[in-house]
């Protein structure tokens, strides 16, 4: 295979690779509950995640269901204003938020790396409860786009077409040459 | 095998803008299936069901672009020269026909296993690559070379004998691209229309390499588990090697036996 289909091949993968990561894949609303807390007990949950940028995080958010006839706070589990303590972790395990709060608690994060983040969230208050743990992205945000996907495919984009570009001039500069000898 | 006639063959095969063609269209079909990862789960729950879920994902969505291709590719490689004249050139060559039949098939199959896998590897590795789980997504993407491997063969070893039947470069590809079609639909049909007999479609060439993956990696089944569970992993690896190998053989026999070039 020669140079210029080398690059040609790879410019094609850079392009759909570009499409594809140039757009916010994540976008909306996405809670998860597991059971239930009791008191002084604890929950880890374990958020697998692409460098996706901003969101807000929400422990203790109850999502309200459009589609249920159920009133709020029809699950006597759903409570809200526990005391827990959280404690929020990066994939390397450097602790970037850990405090005593009050639910529903929201706080700003930023997925910068790929890897797994984790929240533990204790209950210190005097009931069982539900502890659902909620992250929000904004509609379609440029900024919540794969941020490492999106760098190699301008990379491979870049490459690509520098590649492509060297491998016309090289053939166009030895068909010139071929032409001049006798 | 002659190595001159396989490189000689694969530049034939290959040339401008089949692959091109091909990369373009495996990686954009790939890329598509494909979420970004973002997962909330307990501490209990592991990384390996998302990757192993992603990559049966991808070759299931790579199968119906290999079956047509494979396809395409192998009838046009033996059709084309007997239409061309090609193929006395190359029988009259000092080359024994096991070599051309091994060249021609290899020349299709390997290249097109070898993208195919090398794109599945690469957005595994771009989206799950971590420090952690770097080891486990190299060792999960590994079993998708096998299977794809014997998937192509299968519908090479199909198509190869469509195109020495017809031998018709028009008439064997569109027969082949047909009964790629016929194998993939077939899979696609319900109990409903098919009655009890549709839960044997997991065994079906289209079927069974995906659910090698899914058996080897214990996947959560969609639906009710039906008679795959019966079989075995290694039962459904056996299975697609045997359909690998179901219409290579008797094609390789005719090809090195009975087959004529006519002027």
């Amino acid at each position: 295979m020669n140079i210029t289909r080398a690059g040609f091949v790879l410019l094609i993968v850079g392009l759909i690779l570009l499409m594809n990561a140039s757009s916010s894949h994540v976008s909306g609303h996405l809670t998860v509950n597991y059971g239930e807390l009791d008191e002084g007990e604890s929950q880890s949950y374990v958020i697998l995640t692409a460098p996706v940028g901003p969101a807000n995080m929400c422990i203790g958010l109850h999502p309200k269901n459009p589609f249920s006839d159920l009133p709020p706070g029809f699950n006597k589990y759903d409570l809200t204003d526990v005391p827990v303590h959280m404690k929020f972790t990066d994939p390397n395990n450097n602790t970037i938020a850990e405090k005593d709060v009050i639910t529903p608690y929201c706080f700003d994060v930023n997925f910068e790396a790929r890897g797994v983040y984790t929240v533990h969230v204790t209950n210190n208050g005097n009931a069982t409860t539900t502890m659902p743990l909620g992250v929000i992205f904004d509609f379609h945000n440029p900024e919540n786009r794969e941020a490492d996907k999106y760098l190699l495919s301008i990379a491979l984009t870049a490459l690509g077409a520098a590649i492509t570009g060297a491998g016309f001039a090289i053939n166009f500069v030895s068909k010139h040459r071929k032409q001049q000898k006798p | 095998m002659d190595l001159a006639l396989l490189k000689a063959e694969i530049r034939k095969v290959w040339g401008r803008p089949t692959l091109e063609l091909a990369v373009g269209l495996v990686f954009f079909i790939s890329i598509a299936t494909v979420q970004p990862l973002f997962e909330i789960t307990t501490v209990g729950a592991d990384f390996y069901s998302v990757v192993t879920e992603t990559l049966v994902r991808i070759t299931s969505t790579q199968m119906l672009p290999l079956v047509i291709l494979s396809g395409i590719l192998v009838s046009l490689s033996f059709a084309r020269d007997y239409e061309q004249g090609l193929m006395q050139t190359l029988l009259s060559l000092p080359v024994s026909r096991t070599s051309i039949f091994a060249v021609k098939f290899v020349a299709v199959v390997l290249p097109l296993t070898l993208l195919s896998w090398g794109i599945t590897l690469f957005i595994m590795v771009m989206n799950y690559f971590t420090a952690a789980s770097g080891l486990l997504v190299l060792q999960v993407s590994f079993w998708a070379l096998p299977v794809i491997f014997f998937a192509v063969m299968f519908y090479a070893g199909l198509a190869s004998l469509i195109a020495l039947a017809l031998k018709k470069t028009i008439t064997s590809t569109l027969a082949t691209v047909l009964a790629g079609f016929f194998v993939w639909f077939i899979t696609t049909l319900t109990p409903e229309v098919l009655g009890p007999i549709a839960d044997y479609l997991v065994f079906t060439p289209y079927s069974a390499p995906l659910w090698a993956l899914k058996r080897l990696f214990g996947t959560r089944p969609l639906s009710e588990p039906g008679l795959e569970m019966n079989l075995p992993p290694w039962g459904f690896f056996i299975l697609i090697i045997f359909y690998a190998f179901v219409f290579l053989v008797p094609t390789y026999i005719y090809f090195t036996k009975k087959f004529e070039v006519k002027e």
